[in-house]
């Protein structure tokens, strides 16, 4: 009896051993799980959300309109993404001037054409994303209200990319994190600063004075009143003053003003936004502004400075906006710059992003960017 | 028995002599306010010729246009001022005064042809047929006209595309207000939803681009565009004040009108058609500006009743006023960033029209 009950005891006490021990190495293993999930790629996104990702991105979902693709393909992992946002696919998939705008990522990843469409960053297509089993979503930063909401109905972690400027060192940095190719980021950045050191070593004599005031006229389009926009920051680097920066209250964006206040401003130069298809009905030329009787007594006009720039037409891309930095450079100081070849410049950066040669060269006889003799 | 006829027949005499007296003043106190109303926009006018961005002084300002008036007795500005002023600041106030006007006019107009205090020429769609013929301009580079005039001439048409498809439907179906109405509801959402998918496919500078255009702006004011605008207004305008004599027998209902002469389906449809006109020649230079038709009239009738021979003309004066106030506002509150007009002109307008039912109607009590 004795001994039986010892039986029951030894047998309860084994039990409930291997039950702790049991618990204690599903306990040990959670800790792992979660400490594995802590360990995770952390990144903080364009707007400020801390994102947790479990592994390295292999698939990726843009639903931004091209911010996302583009700096996926500068980085080289397009092969990443497994579907694109309605307007991103139209870049890849017409003819128009949608095409022709954004024809230096379509020629830099043209495989991208068949990826799946998946709506954009207001309107995702959400059954097809779940599909996809992406690793990571991309949506853009004004769209930045839906992001947890896309994140909650998906389940997979969303990032925001993309805001007003091109000099986003911080996206390339945590879109290389995500995709594990964090050396290519830092090498464009530090392509990109020593770039831009090249100019700004020079500029960089010059007093606030002595800097020329430039109004970019972007959007010009007859019929509509004149626009501008201080955020283009090619203008600062190259050692421009913006006249649209200056004023107490600017919008972060473009901004409407009248035709009066560019006389008031007297611009020494007139950069106009200029788009890639020639005919484009409608679009002001250099020429048609230099002929506006309105603003005929302006120095920019009087002096023939009017010229054309890609500004952020096709979005905000580091890599056209760092070749511009040298074309607006030369343009307003030509004396300084007299020994800069902008063509070799620019295609070099476009080359070190897109790894293809002669783009600026396309890019500059499509917009008619001014060339030097 | 005699004696009561008499006393009564002179009673009513009387009550007839101080309805009359009584309808003479008010006539007297509304042509006053026309004389204050048309006195505030000359002395507005005057005012806003001097304020801009370039620096001038009062007498600056003043010579430029005393100077195109009289060449040779007065002698020329310095260029810079004659341009800021004769080629900026006078086309854009005018425009501003014009379409003011024209689009309160129309408002006024279309309220009681319509028997509806909702009707404008937004309630019809023109509006939205001009958004839509501007869209696909912007958007897809299709348009009737080229050059200055490219997004212009679209938003013409459509816009008067749409008065012409509710006037045609309710012509072969008789003219009734809620059928113009229901068809006007109608379109205007057929073209705001065919804007909507042309900017859901469009590029984001493009659909930028059409927002631009749709909320309006009286910088697209020059001498060019007045000279399309000038001559359509002259004509309408005193035809429709004219016609306002009509619109207080079609306010009093259909019967009424026919029983004393009045074609009510024939008229109904020219004022529309000429209300219709008006706003298009408008609206295609400035963009769609909202509120002005709408509210104008009613801040008139707050002021001096229903009587369409006042309303008309006083609607004008008090949507030129509004629109040329919102406009030196939107220019200058936060230079050199130009507020959207189309936002001015409810910020002006909202508070001044609540401010009207709220003292009316303590009046009333």
């Amino acid at each position: 009896m004795k001994n039986r009950v010892k039986n029951d005891i030894a047998f309860l006490l084994i039990g409930a051993m291997i039950f702790v021990l049991a618990g204690c190495g599903e306990a040990h293993h959670t800790k792992e799980q979660s400490s594995e999930r802590k360990e995770g790629i952390q990144v903080t996104d364009c707007v400020g959300r801390e994102v947790t990702l479990e592994k390295e991105a292999e698939k990726i979902v843009d639903l931004t309109m091209i911010d996302g693709v583009r700096t996926l393909v500068q980085l080289g992992a397009q092969d990443r993404v497994v579907g694109i946002s309605n307007q991103g696919s139209r870049i890849f998939n017409t003819e128009g001037m949608v095409k022709k705008n954004y024809v230096i990522v379509s020629q830099a990843a043209p495989e991208l054409k068949d990826l799946a469409v998946v709506g954009d960053s207001k309107e995702p297509n959400v059954e097809m994303i779940i599909s996809l089993k992406p690793d990571v979503i991309l949506v853009d930063s004004m769209a930045k209200n839906v992001a947890e909401h896309i994140q909650k109905q998906t389940n997979t972690p969303v990032v925001c990319v993309g805001s007003f400027g091109s000099f986003h060192y911080d996206m390339f940095r945590m879109l290389g994190k995500i995709v594990g190719k964090e050396e290519r980021a830092e090498e464009l950045v530090t392509f990109t600063k020593n770039k831009m050191k090249l100019v700004t070593d020079i500029t960089a004599g010059i007093g606030a004075d002595e800097r020329k005031r430039l109004f970019y006229w972007t959007h010009p389009f007859a019929g509509n009143a004149p626009k501008t926009n201080g955020n283009y920051e090619a203008f600062q680097l190259a050692g421009g003053k913006n006249v649209a920066s200056e004023g107490e209250v600017i919008p972060e964006g473009v901004y409407e003003i009248t035709k009066e206040q560019i006389l008031a401003w007297d611009p020494a130069f007139i950069f106009l936004h200029s788009p890639f298809k020639e005919d484009l009905e409608g679009w002001l030329t250099a020429d048609s502004v230099k002929e506006d009787e309105v603003i005929q007594g302006t120095e920019a006009v009087v002096k023939g400075n009017v010229y054309p720039i890609k500004g952020e037409l096709s979005g905000w891309d580091m890599a056209t906006e760092a070749a511009e930095v040298f074309y607006v450079a030369k343009i307003l100081y030509p004396e300084r710059f007299q020994h800069l070849d902008v063509e070799k410049e620019g295609n070099e950066i476009l080359k070190k992003f897109y790894g293809i040669e002669g783009l600026y060269t396309d890019m500059s006889k499509q917009i008619k960017l001014y060339e030097w003799q | 028995m005699i004696q009561e006829n008499i006393a009564s027949h002179l009673k009513q005499k009387s009550d007839h002599e101080s309805i009359l007296i009584e309808y003479r003043k008010n006539n007297v106190k509304k042509i006053l306010l026309i004389t204050v109303l048309a006195a505030a926009m000359i002395l507005f006018s005057l005012f806003a010729i001097t304020i801009g961005p370039v620096d001038m002084t009062l007498k600056d300002a003043y010579q430029v246009i005393a100077h195109k008036i009289l060449p040779h007795w007065v002698d020329a500005p310095e260029v810079h001022i004659e341009r800021t002023v004769w080629l900026v600041r006078v086309p854009r106030l005018l425009t501003g005064l014009l379409v003011g006007f024209s689009l309160a006019v129309a408002g006024a107009v279309m309220q009681p042809v319509l028997r509806n205090p909702m009707a404008s020429p937004f309630t019809l769609g023109i509006s939205s047929g001009a958004g839509f013929g501007a869209a696909l301009a912007i958007i897809f580079g299709k348009s009737i006209g080229n050059g200055s005039y490219y997004i212009v001439a679209n938003a013409f048409c459509f816009s008067l595309f749409t008065s012409l498809i509710i006037l045609l439907l309710s012509k072969k179906k008789g003219a009734t207000p809620q059928m113009m109405i229901l068809i006007g509801i109608a379109l205007s959402h057929l073209f705001t939803a065919g804007t909507t998918v042309m900017q859901y496919f469009a590029e984001s500078w493009a659909t930028a681009e059409v927002v631009f255009w749709m909320v309006g702006s009286l910088s697209k004011g020059t001498w060019g565009t007045l000279k399309y605008i000038f001559p359509v207004v002259l004509l309408c305008v005193p035809f429709l004040i004219i016609k306002s004599w009509d619109l207080n027998s079609i306010g009093a209902g259909d019967d009424a009108a026919k029983s004393l002469g009045i074609n009510v389906e024939r008229t109904r449809i020219v004022l529309m058609v000429v209300a219709s006109l008006i706003t298009s020649t408008t609206i295609c230079f400035t963009g769609t500006i909202g509120f002005i038709g709408l509210v104008a009239p009613h801040i008139t009738r707050l002021m001096t009743g229903g009587d369409n021979r006042f309303v008309v003309p006083i609607s004008g004066l008090v949507g030129a006023l509004l629109l040329s106030v919102s406009d030196i506002a939107a220019m200058n509150i936060i230079s050199p960033v130009v507020i959207p007009i189309g936002v001015m002109t409810s910020f002006m307008g909202v508070p001044l029209f609540i401010y009207l039912i709220v003292k009316m109607r303590r009046g009333l009590h």
